[in-house]
């Protein structure tokens, strides 16, 4: 297991671990910085303002990120430091009132509540549970009991994907990507499926594609940090599907609730770009390019 | 956190910054420099960590940046089937297993080092490597498939 991993790249050379202690001695002790918040007149200014320029962005006839927040079960408190910023976690299998992603809400409270610590010395859990985060005997018991709530039913098998024309074969599916380059990730029996992509439009998008094949369960999730960082609103592709776009600072969402499945896009890039993905700042336009290169009528 | 507690941590984490930077960077010049960076962004920046328990993924994801800053700098988008041998030192244990590594994507490389090497857990990946926790999995499965074409099923998986 990860033991055996250990040491596969020897010990570390001495010149890196002197160019390290260098770097250390190098750095000058200065005073504790105290971060400071924005008095609650700045703050409800600034929101009104980015509210104004969003246009649509308070508009309720659609579901924002931060309808979708969840518990993130990994979130530590620190005593010594102020808690991260709240609701960062989003579901991504619906919106609020679908049973996938309230089943999954209740996952990640269980998570991050009731979840006993994985005891290595426990007896492995049943196979059926192998393609989720379930560790112990009760951690399964507490996933049965919110599958049967709202009526869904686990994942039993995933196969992996290289291309396109892969993923269309495993869907038995007409093509629904457009100027896609690169597409690799892992099918699941029901057709739901996660990808990484790559297609090119003027820019080059990097994202990763969710579909999530209603009455199935999941339990993936994205931190997106703050959701009051987003703009928000509907877009109608040109095929007529409604999309919900999300643009942040450096990723954006897409997300399409369609008949049979629900389609959640994340694009790596932003109005900042991402230094490692898509670097070039990400516009309202740019995000409703993307949201044409999905045939999501294909998708069900 | 003070100066000394800021080295002892930093200095508790010499051998996970060294592979990552192995997992990007094919030069040991180009690993000691972006160690070098990685270490002085992370200290200015300490106020932006905002939940010390993280500090172990947030150096990582540093450090990444600066590699991939480095990568873009020279221009040189490593192609890992194309470079030189590494020079590593030689005194390893499984060099058949770290050449395999080596010769992976990046996609599957960095996932692989921080999640089997360094044991950083799936929901860390996700957060150093900023993708969605199931993409990790998925990228971890193909990565091992990937290890297991190149070893012959030797993969200690």
């Amino acid at each position: 297991m990860r033991e055996d991993w250990n040491n596969i790249f020897g010990e570390v050379p001495t010149s890196f671990e002197a160019r390290m202690r260098s770097a250390l001695d190098s750095l000058e002790e200065r005073p504790k910085v105290r971060r400071l918040f924005p008095r609650p007149g700045a703050l409800i200014a600034a929101v009104l303002a980015v509210a104004l320029l969003a246009g649509t962005a308070l508009a309720t006839d659609f579901f924002g990120l931060k309808a979708l927040i969840v518990d993130d079960p990994y979130a530590v408190v620190s005593a010594t430091s102020e808690p991260a910023a709240p609701g960062n976690l989003i579901a991504l299998q619906g919106f609020p009132n679908s049973p996938e992603f309230q089943a999954n809400a209740e996952w990640m409270t269980y998570l991050k509540y009731s979840a006993p610590a994985p005891d290595p010395e426990a007896p492995p859990v049943d196979g059926k549970y192998a393609l989720y985060d379930v560790t112990s005997p009760a951690a399964a018991q507490a996933l049965d009991a919110i599958i049967s709530k709202h009526s869904l039913r686990l994942h039993s098998g995933v196969t992996d994907f290289d291309s396109e024309e892969e993923l269309y074969a495993l869907l038995g599916s007409r093509p629904f990507f457009t100027n896609c380059a690169a597409i690799s990730g892992y099918v699941y029996e029901d057709g739901s499926f996660q990808g990484d992509g790559t297609s090119v439009a003027g820019k080059c998008y990097e994202y990763q594609f969710g579909r999530y094949v209603k009455g199935s369960f999941s339990e993936v999730t994205l931190h997106v940090g703050n959701t009051d960082d987003y703009e928000e609103w509907m877009y109608t592709t040109s095929r007529g599907v409604a999309v919900q776009l999300s643009l942040g600072p450096t990723r954006c969402v897409l997300m399409a609730d369609l008949p049979e499945s629900f389609v959640a896009v994340n694009l790596l890039g932003g109005t900042r770009g991402d230094q490692l993905f898509m670097p070039e700042p990400v516009t309202r336009a740019d995000l409703e390019t993307f949201a044409e290169l999905f045939d999501f009528s294909a998708l069900g | 956190m003070t100066r000394d507690e800021f080295a002892v941590q930093i200095m508790d984490m010499k051998k996970t910054l060294y592979h990552v930077a192995c997992g990007i960077l094919r030069s040991e010049a180009d690993r000691e420099d972006a160690v070098q960076e990685c270490i002085l962004k992370a200290w200015e920046k300490q106020d932006s960590l905002k939940n010390d328990a993280a500090f172990r993924s947030w150096v990582t994801r540093i450090l990444i940046n600066e590699c991939y800053d480095i990568c873009r700098r020279s221009s040189r988008i490593v192609v890992l089937d194309e470079l030189p041998e590494t020079a590593a030192p030689e005194q390893l244990d499984n060099r058949d297993l770290r050449d395999a590594i080596q010769k992976l994507e990046d996609i599957y490389r960095l996932p692989i080092i921080l999640f089997y090497v360094e044991g950083f857990s799936i929901r860390e990946c996700s957060r150093i490597l900023q993708i969605p926790e199931g993409t990790v999995k998925s990228r971890l499965h193909a990565g091992r498939a990937k290890l297991r074409t190149m070893l012959g099923e030797e993969v200690p998986v």
